[in-house]
């Protein structure tokens, strides 16, 4: 799996996500896949999909079924905030602070992995596994 | 909650209960019209007299300059403001980066005005639950438990992370107080973006930043993107590369998915995710099989490329193929098409920095651009577009675990310059660190003041591990995330986990973020409101290296704060306010933006931070549009021969008015005009090979050979030290380019013709790099299994670099799950 970003969004999202504007234009978390692997999962063009990763995380995302990606590569956004493994957690922002959208992180999957020199974390590949919500 | 909101909205002008007679005499209406208005219904009248009063009795409408605050092209934003409230917004149409475009983000700005997410009071959490407290409370909890951290774990127990959203000003200010609170537990969002790229692109010719400008692609015969979506990260920028495509330019962009820049390209070519050495290697096998490398070029200016065709022999197309998934036939068409289409630019972004081999990446980029020649040229370049509106500048001055402004890096001699310029006694700030000794990870000892502190990318290590794994005395107690979304980081299981684990979280940032929901605390975790960068003034430094000040907008929302009035705030709690704004001017708690730029200039020799004064910066703001779109020239009045932001190094002393310089490393402009060399910074010679260029030097060098760095010693050596003034010569005594507080020897120098840094060849053998040569390795997971034992991952002793000891990557973590496809 990779990662990447959206025009509508800024890196964790918090502020864009909190602009009715851009909130608007963006509304749901979602994963870009393929549709060979969409089919063999037995996953269509937006439902929910368990996106799980290696390491224990998992997060329940809306399936975006694409040839963007090739066969074996799936893609998420990295703004998104807000639900942690399948949870809604708006009630627990300050009243009134709560962002318009909220959604997984993809980063909740993404891995250990970092830079030999800078410690650049690993976020443009990874391994996940898929299933249907 | 209620929203405390500043603007005069229409219900508040209708309180001023006009009369009829007011209002018709406002309304401009003749005697005829008092018919008409008579007849309207009542509820009517009341809403016209409201419009009425605001045409006539508000303030004129104020445009101020500002700059988008979403990403680092820079694009120039108008604000129209009235009665202080932001009603209207315009792109900058003279603006010579945007030329009046905006992307989707850049378009909204104005909502930061307004606000009504916005985090408005400071707040603690009592018993699970938000409470609303004042600054005065929250400065002091959080101060007093600071101080008691800091009493039973040592200074290194608190983390400052800080952040890319800050001005150059307060960027430089964070890095000033981790370092007057005594650690260097701090860093920021570059970590996780382009930290590859900047120690890559600096180990390779000097400095770690894009080398030309994103108008200069007009000039690209050729343009490559490689791990980059321009066409939703950098949206503004695909202006500049569509004019080039629209010249002839053929535009190819590799990367596994087929982005909204990739369907642009001419020429899409899709490679496995982590593949891009052997991509590259592979490219160049091309290069050097049909005799394609500048050779002349090489032989000037580039050091060790034998070594690297040595590596390239092996890429064989159908070995590349194997690795990466591209054929032959489409590598054979993309390097024949940067070899015949010269200048060509090199762009990449996240795609190859976010790797375990992210440095092998960025190395292999530029060693492409190397033996193309394409260095140092306009429409040539690595172009490295940055991430946020001034991560460009963060990384120059601010928070970063393993430098002080300026990359001076963290030895004792850095550590000095800095106390210098500060004013403070030496010793003192010594002592504000742990005084212990902890094993550096190469097996020496040293103290935390002079090792890098833990990156942004493994806080949560910090805080999980065992404490005999990290080379401090404690554990990480206390974390301050400031402008930081915690969700950009890997690992979240084990980050909730070590947000709990936390003694004392504090959050300070214009919107909760993800910080505030993520964990299961109770108590102990603040949220201080900070303002945006509309609501404060002062200077970015955008991806291209160039300077801009933005001037305030509007009066900080609800009860935020500005970034460095909240450090002043917690410095005077913690007992430094006095030391640290010893040459800062500070008004009811808000340090002088214009001091702090002062301070910069003052210090800042390395990059070429010290020409760049506010006067000029102000003065290039208000003159945006006499700049030249493609060379960022100023063309007459009064800019006239600057470029466009100061683009740094803007060398010496502001007397010296250098114009910045546009493109790194172009020997074809003298120095003072912005031409530069390849930097002398990896010695003289290796192995008895000399590293200094060959019969390469810049326009009208009065040395036409390659030359080390400058020194008070070289100066005498040449005979030049006489030039110097009395003054100049008592400050530049003993000292070399980078500290000589004087700018005599950078004047010197650059009078001469000559770069202060040197001028030497460019490296493609980083011998301090764990691989000199970049090579391939697998990604720590990969979806080849055939590939992990053939291309393996690092062992543990090189994964010691920082605070933290690695335990857990000597062997590949193959998942036991895979794709269900
Ligand atoms: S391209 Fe970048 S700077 Fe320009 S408007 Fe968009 S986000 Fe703002």
């Amino acid at each position: 799996m990779t990662s990447g970003r959206l025009v509508e969004y800024e890196g964790g999202g918090d502020e864009t996500r909190s602009n009715p504007w851009l909130a608007e234009l963006q509304q749901q978390m979602f994963v870009e896949i393929n549709p060979a692997d969409a089919n063999n999962a037995g996953v269509k063009h937006g439902e929910q999909v368990w996106v799980e990763g290696p390491e224990g995380g998992k997060i329940k995302v809306m399936a975006f079924v694409t040839n963007r990606v090739g066969r074996g590569l799936v893609f998420m956004p990295f703004h998104f905030a807000g639900h942690y493994q399948g949870k809604d957690l708006r009630n627990k922002y300050p009243e009134g602070c709560d962002p318009y959208i909220l959604g997984e992180s993809c980063n909740t999957v993404f891995t250990y992995g970092y830079d030999s020199v800078t410690a650049m974390q690993e976020t443009k590949v990874s391994l996940c596994r898929l299933q249907k919500a | 909650m209620k929203l405390i909101k500043r603007s005069t909205s229409p219900s508040a002008a209708h309180q001023k209960n006009l009369n009829r007679r007011e209002f018709i005499k406002h309304s401009g209406l003749a005697v005829g019209a008092s018919a008409l208005a008579s007849q309207l219904p009542f509820t009517m009248m009341e809403k016209a007299q409201a419009q009425a009063t605001q045409l006539t009795n508000t303030p004129e409408i104020a445009t101020i300059k500002s700059v988008c605050t979403h990403c680092s092209v820079g694009c120039g934003v108008i604000a129209e403001v009235q009665n202080g409230v932001w009603i209207g917004q315009e792109p900058a149409f003279d603006h010579p980066i945007n030329l009046g475009a905006h992307c989707a983000k850049g378009a909204s700005v104005r909502e930061h005005g307004h606000g009504d997410r916005r985090l408005k009071y400071p707040m603690k959490q009592i018993n699970g639950q938000w409470k609303r407290i004042t600054w005065q409370q929250a400065i002091d909890e959080i101060g007093d438990k600071m101080l008691e951290i800091r009493q039973q774990s040592g200074p290194d127990s608190v983390y400052w992370l800080g952040s890319s959203k800050h001005n150059n000003e307060q960027s430089y200010l964070f890095r000033k107080f981790a370092a007057f609170w005594g650690s260097n537990n701090i860093d920021h969002q570059a970590r996780i973006c382009h930290s590859t790229t900047v120690a890559g692109v600096a180990n390779t010719w000097g400095y770690g930043a894009m080398t030309n400008s994103f108008n200069d692609i007009h000039n690209s015969k050729a343009i490559l993107i490689i791990g980059g979506n321009p066409a939703e990260a950098h949206p503004v920028s695909m202006q500049h590369i569509f004019k080039a495509k629209e010249q002839g330019a053929p535009l190819i962009v590799i990367d596994p998915r087929l982005t909204r820049t990739a369907a642009h390209a001419s020429q899409h070519i899709r490679l496995r995710p982590g593949t891009d050495v052997p991509l590259i290697l592979g490219m160049l096998w091309h290069i050097f099989e049909n005799h394609w490398e500048d050779k002349e070029f090489i032989r000037q200016r580039v050091y060790g490329m034998d070594k690297v065709r040595k590596e390239v022999a092996q890429w064989t197309p159908d070995k590349v193929e194997q690795v990466t998934g591209v054929s032959e036939n489409e590598l054979y068409q993309a390097a024949k098409t940067m070899a015949t289409h010269k200048p060509g630019t090199f762009i990449w972004c996240m795609g190859g920095t976010q790797h375990t081999i992210g440095n092998n990446n960025t190395r292999a980029y530029c060693i492409f651009q190397l033996a193309l020649g394409n260095m140092g040229v306009a429409g040539g370049g690595t172009n490295i577009f940055r991430g946020h509106d001034n991560v460009q500048g963060a990384t120059d001055l601010g928070p970063n675990a393993h430098t002080l402004p300026g990359y001076y890096g963290l030895a004792e001699g850095a550590w000095k310059h800095w106390a210098t310029v500060w004013d403070i006694d030496f010793q003192w700030l010594s002592g504000r660190f742990d005084k212990a000794l902890y094993d550096d990870g190469t097996g020496a000892n040293k103290r935390t003041m002079n090792m890098s502190g833990i990156p942004v990318s493994r806080w949560i290590d910090g805080i999980l591990e065992e404490k005999q794994n990290i080379s401090q005395q404690d554990n990480i107690r206390a974390m301050v995330l400031w402008g930081h979304a915690p969700n950009s980081q890997t690992r979240a299981p084990e980050m909730k986990k070590a947000m709990e684990k936390l003694d004392l979280l504090v959050v300070v940032d214009p919107y909760p973020s993800n910080s505030a929901v993520l964990h299961d605390r109770t108590e102990n975790t603040y949220l201080l409101p900070a303002s945006t960068q509309f609501e404060t003034y002062g200077s970015l430094t955008s991806s291209n290296r160039s300077l801009q000040w933005r001037d305030q907008v509007i009066e900080p929302l609800f009860e935020s704060r500005p970034d460095h009035q909240i450090l002043y705030q917690f410095a005077e709690k913690l007992g430094f306010a006095d030391q640290m704004f010893k040459h800062i001017q500070v008004k009811n708690s808000v340090p002088l933006i214009e001091d702090i730029t002062k301070e910069i200039n003052k210090g800042t020799w390395t990059i070429g931070y010290t020409g760049q004064t506010y006067e000029r910066l102000k003065k290039q703001q208000q003159n945006w549009h006499t700049f030249n779109t493609t060379t960022l020239i100023a063309e007459g009045g009064p800019c006239d021969g600057e470029y466009f932001g100061l683009p740094w190094p803007c060398w010496g002393t502001s007397e010296q008015q250098h114009p910045g310089t546009p493109i790194l490393y172009d020997t074809t402009k003298p120095v003072a005009q912005g031409g530069l060399t390849f930097r002398a910074r990896f010695g003289v010679e290796r192995d008895g090979v000399s590293l200094l260029a060959e019969d390469s030097y810049s326009k009208d060098s009065e040395i036409k050979q390659g030359y080390p760095e400058f020194s008070a010693d070289l100066l005498k050596q040449l005979g030049w030290w006489n030039e110097l003034t009395d003054k100049e010569k008592q400050l530049a005594e003993g000292k070399n380019w980078k500290t000589d507080l004087s700018g005599g020897i950078q004047r010197v120098a650059i009078k001469h013709g000559c770069a202060p840094f040197g001028n030497a060849k460019a490296r493609c053998i980083v011998w301090q790099f764990p691989d000199p040569v970049p090579v391939h390795r697998e990604p720590l997971y990969s979806n080849r299994r055939d590939m992990v034992n053939k291309y393996t991952v690092y062992g543990q002793k090189y994964l010691t670099t920082f605070i933290i000891i690695d335990l857990h990557s000597v062997c590949y973590r193959m998942s036991k799950v895979h794709f269900s496809a």
